[in-house]
């Protein structure tokens, strides 16, 4: 009956109950759906970096590191290649020869990353095709074709099949330059990227450098992202002469943005579980002062401080536990919708892919962040409920019977 | 056989001029009395009640109720002694608003821990008693306040207590509901043998008991028994 008879003190004064649990259920959902936003808005952006620039794993030369000079080549990478494209866990991998230099048009010059890639491979691994607004991939181009960034063709107003010269030092430290034609546009969330980088196909970058079969850097993308760590365990083992990196190991800022928004959100929800817990404490309060004199009566005939303090703890676990799943719901169903339709951000387009970010954000929150935000919201519920019950133990019987 | 001694009580509410509630009170209570405390405003009626219900302790002075000195007992242990031992009928109803006319009967039944097959019956049984067995499902908000007075004199008497305790019981009934509420309580008296003790200034009350004790200043100036009283 202790049960039944806190379930109607919570109905007793409906509107102000109401009013409560609407709150609740508001809050939780704003701050669900912040989360789906914010957690959609960072996986987006750390796939996206591992899609089109990190992949899951990369091997370089240990010398690599230090000041990229093309000499520091990935010894037997092509047979190193093949035998990390048999592996089961492995989806695609990619061996590339990269280079620094000279972006020249007849517009002007700019220094640049060179990117040289097997056309099948890298479709595999980034797919660097879809990325292409303008003209055609490397593949079905003749000569020496280059995909230029479409940020920075429109820089130096390029047009396909117009001749640019990459100059850059070859593998004997010798300046050497090429003319590349402009095959096609490619564009990525990330317009910063997209202005300085190109890509060649690899055997024209070797040829030009004077390389063999050398690469500079194998790229590895993976059935499951889980397994990383197992396979750099496996390929350091099996070469400890290179250097395995995974993506959090090359791109630290991208872990930063996972950790960070992950403790962000949750300090996000702290905050407005607390405004909600006073909120409850207050509402709880009201409750019991206006029920002075009921309070006292039920002790008087009998009821003890445990079971005084257990209803009015049952009240406010049940004033927050009908708004809870209600905006825990909300916050599902909005999470849901908007992690297929997406959130069209296009009107700060320009903003987000200066920093890598899509501009069609899909909200998305994994099952442990509900359960943790469940978890908080019970906490807060038992902590709201603490100092109401407590003031409701305090009644003194005979003060209380005779109080207005 | 005393349900209610006391010896000696002081009651003393402390200030800058300390209120002396009850002074030098002493007296018993037999098994079956139908008594009123009377007095003016401020004579220490309400305290009176509240020291031998357990609400209250004493300055100073003992109180025993069915034999257990109950100034002794702790708060939770004075709970426990009301549950089992005392019914309170309050001036102002106080009724669980949320519970139904059978759930505040049944209230300190559950308390007592009592089996579902004997609250029911025993619920039947006093809400019957005092007249109201067609308004049982019936919440406090709809009935009148001489029904659900009476629904509090059921409450009072479902855990079967020793005596009942009714605080000014008609105070706020209009004439048939107070004669009404009367009779049941009479009945009750003469024909179980429950003690009622009241506070009261209502004369209706006063005309019926068999015992009536006057205080003044918080002091007994009478103690006599009523041998006009409607209910002897």
């Amino acid at each position: 009956m202790l049960i039944q008879i806190a379930w109607r003190n919570v109905w007793r004064s409906r509107l102000r109950s109401g009013i409560v649990i609407a709150a609740i259920a508001i809050g939780l959902f704003a701050g669900l759906f912040f989360m789906g936003f914010s957690w959609g808005l960072s996986i987006q952006r750390v796939d996206s970096a591992i899609a089109g620039e990190f992949s899951h794993i990369q091997v370089h030369n240990p010398g690599w590191k230090e000041d990229h000079s093309t000499r520091d080549t990935v010894t037997g990478g092509m047979a190193l290649i093949r035998e990390i494209q048999q592996r089961p866990s492995v989806k695609a991998a990619s061996a590339r020869v990269m280079n620094e230099g000279m972006f020249t048009t007849a517009r002007g010059a700019t220094g640049i990353q060179i990117h040289g890639v097997e056309p099948e491979e890298e479709i595999a691994l980034t797919h660097l095709n879809e990325t292409l607004v303008e003209g055609q991939y490397l593949d079905s181009a003749r000569g020496t074709p280059i995909l230029v960034g479409k940020s920075l063709a429109e820089k130096y107003k390029l047009r396909l099949r117009n001749t640019v010269v990459l100059t850059f030092q070859d593998a004997s430290g010798h300046v050497t330059s090429g003319a590349f034609k402009v095959s096609g546009f490619y564009q990525t969330v990330n317009a910063k990227n997209d202005q300085s980088k190109v890509f060649v196909k690899r055997s024209d970058l070797q040829a030009l450098m004077g390389m063999d079969a050398e690469v500079h850097e194998i790229a590895i993308l993976l059935q499951n992202p889980d397994s990383v760590p197992e396979v750099q365990a496996s390929l350091v083992a099996e070469r400890p002469d290179l250097k395995v990196e995974t993506w959090k190991e090359l791109a630290p800022d991208l872990r930063l943005i996972v950790d960070a928004v992950g403790s962000k959100m949750m300090v996000f929800m702290v905050i407005i579980l607390l405004a909600l817990g006073f909120g409850i404490v207050n509402t709880m309060m009201m409750s019991v002062l206006e029920r002075t004199r009921e309070l006292g009566m039920l002790m008087a005939v009998g009821m003890n401080k445990l079971r005084v303090f257990l209803m009015i703890m049952y009240e406010t676990v049940f004033l927050t536990m009908v708004g809870a799943p209600l905006g825990m719901f909300m916050g599902w169903v909005a999470i849901q919708y908007f992690g297929k339709k997406g959130i069209d951000l296009a009107a700060f387009s320009e903003g987000l892919s200066q920093y890598g970010f899509d501009t069609m954000i899909y909200t998305a929150l994994t099952p442990e962040f509900y359960i943790q935000v469940a978890v908080m919201v019970v906490a807060t519920a038992l902590i709201s409920a603490i100092f109401p019950a407590w003031r409701a133990l305090r009644l003194k019987p005979v003060e209380a019977i005779h109080s207005l | 056989m005393s349900v209610v001694k006391l010896s000696n009580v002081e009651k003393t509410y402390p200030g800058v001029q300390p209120v002396h509630a009850l002074q030098a009170v002493s007296l018993s209570v037999e098994a079956g009395e139908f008594t009123a405390i009377v007095g003016p405003s401020g004579s220490g009626k309400t305290t009176l009640l509240n020291v031998i219900g357990g609400l209250d302790r004493p300055t100073s002075g003992q109180v025993w109720v069915n034999n257990t000195d109950i100034v002794s007992l702790s708060d939770n242990e004075l709970i426990n002694f009301r549950l089992l031992n005392i019914g309170f009928v309050f001036q102002a109803y106080n009724l669980i608003p949320v519970l139904t006319a059978a759930e505040n009967v049944e209230f300190t039944m559950l308390l007592q821990g009592r089996s579902k097959t004997e609250r029911d019956s025993r619920v039947a049984e006093l809400l019957g008693e005092v007249g109201l067995a067609d308004r049982k499902n019936n919440r406090p908000g709809q009935l009148s306040g001489g029904q659900q007075q009476r629904v509090a004199v059921a409450r009072a008497l479902a855990p079967k207590p020793r005596f009942i305790l009714a605080d000014e019981p008609t105070a706020n009934l209009d004439s048939a509901s107070a004669t009404t509420l009367l009779d049941i309580m009479a009945e009750l008296n003469r024909r179980e043998g429950i003690t009622f003790i009241f506070s009261t200034h209502d004369n209706r009350v006063i005309e019926r008991a068999r015992r009536v004790i006057t205080l003044e200043d918080g002091k007994v100036i009478s103690d006599v028994l009523n041998s006009q009283s409607a209910a002897s």
